[in-house]
């Protein structure tokens, strides 16, 4: 099949939201680009090759991101970049801070907080783009703790900019709660279970006491959960009673050393 | 094929060139300040030639080091006038350097020339049969193009588009012939041709700045096959400010990640501007702790002069904000060197609203210091303090009150809500800035008792770091000290050789201008 046809097809099946279909034609389509020499942009192709073969690829993205394949995903992302570069003199992509947003909400979803920023340092003007300013927010929000924006942001339906953003959102969901129980733990001693069912975003008791079980050294009784184990064990590997005796050993090593370090030191410059 | 070109144009040059001579002698009648120059030049010549034979890179530093004073002082006429008498005729790069000069010459001074021409003629051919420079040194060579390059940069009107374009090529045309020699003794002179190679594309704007991207990293590749340490140091520096001009934050980590920067062959500038450049990558990345160590010894080893003071205060900027980012208040003597004190005041409203943890009057100062904040190219990273404004609240808190209920502190912020303020104060516990716990069925936070810091090892450990900081640096100095080869043995002869030059250096300042003794240098 020429790539044309197949192109033709992507689009179709892409707009039918057929995403399996979309998943099997795409590397065929990948292939044909390669052979036409469209995979790596260069001035030398038709612009008009080129924007067919973004076109192609912006759709694949989404496309990917409704299959839930990450990997692919990441592939793409890599992919369509230099399709991107102002030096190609292409005009600008309504879809490019799109793809840009998601996959900054991707990087934020993975907890790849220094990666987004590296990316954020390429776009401008970022906050007042409706994609972009998402993710943006997203981040801003978890690294201050104001887990109850976030989870707002996520859940809610009328804040996605686009219906791709809710599903690399669902992953942001365990990272929000994984986060919310280390800061949880740490910062209480006990806590009632309805409380910390709310605190934790849990809708019924019975998927609360699922996930009390499922976290070491939190204990369930009389309907309190209690994080004194937890505190402890997180405590233990810096200065448990046990330690604090091995630790003073160490600090008067320490100590020796530095000190024979400095009087060897001084003898050299005498 | 090219040398024929090159002579087939030559006649129409040289017609070019009398007239600029002429030029020259008429300045020199006029004032002999052109002679001195001229003079000058040659005796950077000299060093040039010194390093060359004793493979001592000290004296072309001392040539690079005066250059930025020479330029000030070379005119038009004294550079046509080196020119001529130290290229051989046959050299490629005589026609363009002259042709260039000449560019300005004749702007110069039209009209003075008009009624010296016939006599100047014969100095002309005087001048000539007196020195038939068949060779001449690559170092030289080099130097003399940098000096042209250097000079047309000076000129008035130097950054206008079609003048720049001009002084490109120019500088293309040096770089071209400097590929063609593969002598340690170029090192430091490559590197300052290759900086001002990248200076001149920056000046025509970022997209002619991007494209010689892929020239300097051949360049690199080059330079680190030679060894040329100086080169590389200079290169390495040059494609990050590429990069991160461009706003390729990734690449330029990868860069910094696969080459090794010559730290101990670099000159001290250079070293700062790599650091700066590191700590910038560095801050964007969030290592924080790391990009500031960099950014600290960078303002360290800058060089203390005016000429250095935008280096400085890019790097100051970036310094508080990074001290800010870390949560440290930078000290208050920072914003107010005399130097720098303008341009921090942006910088110095915002450590206000972070010392003081108020929401709302850090939303000002960022609106307020928007532009300026991103014409330096700090803003994203101003952007991310926020959160740090919200800790410093809540330390604030912890440490003036014991027990504080979670609506004050979501009023005292300007949280959106209870529920937020409780998540932020949790948060704020387990990353460490506060010690307290949270009574969630009451709604306040109790602050634990504060540690006293001396019970710790804390002190010890700081006292251990500043310690080893005196001993690093006693021993850095006494590795850097220099010692002449072979000293020991010649020590009659440099002696001697010391004098020498200080009866040189006497007599010169006694007779002050003539340039009897540039006959020595002569080539």
């Amino acid at each position: 099949m020429s790539l044309q046809q197949l192109g033709i097809e992507f689009v179709e099946a892409f707009q039918n939201a057929d995403y399996t279909k979309t998943s099997t034609i795409l590397p065929k389509i990948k292939i044909e680009l390669a052979r036409a020499g469209l995979m790596v942009p260069t001035n030398a192709s038709s612009k008009q090759d080129l924007l067919a073969a973004r076109q192609v690829l912006e759709l694949g993205v989404l496309a990917c991101i409704h299959n839930r394949d990450e990997d692919e995903l990441n592939r793409l992302v890599a992919q369509i970049r230099p399709f991107y570069s102002k030096e190609l003199g292409l005009p600008r992509s309504e879809n490019e801070n799109k793809l840009n947003g998601l996959y900054l909400l991707l990087l934020v979803s993975k907890n790849e907080i220094a990666e987004f920023h590296t990316e954020l340092e390429t776009l401008e003007n970022a906050e007042n783009d409706e994609y972009l300013a998402y993710p943006i927010r997203l981040e801003r929000w978890l690294m201050e703790g104001s887990y109850d924006k976030v989870w707002k942001a996520i859940t809610q339906k009328s804040q996605f900019p686009s219906p791709e953003f809710a599903i690399l959102a669902e992953s942001l969901v365990y990272t929000v709660r994984s986060e919310i129980s280390v800061c949880v733990a740490s910062a209480y001693e006990s806590l009632p279970l309805s409380n910390a069912r709310h605190l934790l975003f849990f809708s019924t008791n019975q998927e609360i006491i699922d996930f009390v079980h499922e976290q070491p050294g939190w204990e369930l009784h009389d309907g309190r959960i209690s994080f004194t184990k937890a505190a402890a064990a997180a405590d233990g590997d810096y200065m448990d009673d046990g330690s604090a005796i091995n630790g003073e050993n160490s600090t008067t090593e320490r100590l020796i050393a530095n000190t024979l370090g400095y009087a060897q030191q001084i003898e050299t410059i005498i | 094929m090219t040398e024929d070109i090159n002579m087939s144009d030559k006649p129409a040059v040289d017609v070019e060139t009398s007239g600029g001579l002429a030029e020259g002698e008429n300045v020199e009648a006029g004032e002999p300040s052109t002679l001195l120059v001229i003079d000058d030049i040659k005796h950077n010549f000299a060093y040039l030639e010194k390093a060359v034979s004793n493979f001592d890179p000290r004296f072309t530093l001392r040539v690079l080091r005066g250059l930025p004073a020479l330029r000030k002082r070379v005119d038009s006429g004294s550079l046509l006038k080196v020119i001529e008498s130290t290229y051989p005729a046959t050299d490629s790069s005589k026609e363009i350097l002259l042709a260039s000069v000449q560019k300005y010459h004749k702007e110069d001074a039209e009209g003075a020339a008009g009624g010296a021409d016939s006599e100047s003629m014969a100095v002309d051919e005087v001048a000539s049969d007196n020195e038939p420079p068949s060779t001449i040194l690559p170092e030289v060579d080099i130097f003399l193009q940098l000096l042209v390059i250097v000079w047309l940069l000076n000129q008035e009107g130097a950054t206008e588009p079609a003048n720049l374009q001009y002084i490109q090529s120019v500088a293309e045309h040096s770089i071209n012939k400097l590929r063609h020699y593969n002598r340690r003794s170029l090192d430091y002179l490559a590197a300052k041709l290759w900086f001002y190679y990248s200076r001149i594309a920056e000046l025509q704007g970022s997209s002619s700045f991007t494209s010689i991207t892929s020239t300097l990293l051949q360049a690199l590749r080059t330079a680190t096959l030679r060894h040329d340490l100086e080169t590389q140091a200079s290169l390495i520096t040059l494609i990050l400010r590429n990069y991160l001009a461009s706003h390729k934050v990734s690449q330029a980590a990868n860069l910094v990640a696969k080459t090794s920067f010559p730290e101990s062959a670099a000159s001290n500038a250079l070293g700062a501007r790599y650091l700066y450049y590191l700590a910038r990558i560095n801050a964007i990345q969030l290592n924080y702790s790391s990009a500031f160590e960099q950014v600290t010894a960078a303002i360290r080893k800058a060089p203390q002069t005016s000429l250095a003071v935008g280096f400085l205060q890019a790097a100051n900027k970036l310094s508080i904000v990074v001290e800010l980012l870390m949560g440290d208040i930078p000290d208050r003597s920072i914003f107010f060197q005399p130097t720098l004190e303008k341009s921090l005041v942006p910088y110095f409203d915002v450590a206000k609203a972070v010392r003081i943890g108020d929401l709302a009057q850090f939303s000002e100062t960022l609106n307020k210091h928007e532009k300026a904040l991103k014409a330096d190219g700090t803003y994203t990273l101003v952007l991310r303090l926020r959160q740090n404004v919200i800790k410093t609240g809540i330390r604030i808190m912890s440490l003036t009150y014991s027990k504080i209920s979670l609506k004050d502190i979501c009023l005292r912020l300007n949280l959106g809500s209870e529920e937020s303020a409780e998540y932020v104060v949790a948060k704020a516990i387990r990353d460490g800035v506060i010690d307290a716990t949270i009574d969630h069925e009451k709604g306040y936070m109790q602050s634990k008792e504060v540690l006293d810091i001396y019970s710790t090892t804390e002190p010890q450990n700081t006292f251990h770091d500043r310690i080893k900081f005196c001993i690093s640096l006693h021993n850095d100095s006494v590795k850097s000290m220099r010692y002449l080869l072979n000293h020991h043995r010649v020590d009659l002869k440099t002696a001697e050789e010391a004098r020498e030059r200080e009866k040189e250096l006497a007599t010169e300042i006694q007779e002050g201008t003539d340039g009897d003794d540039d006959d020595d240098f002569e080539l």
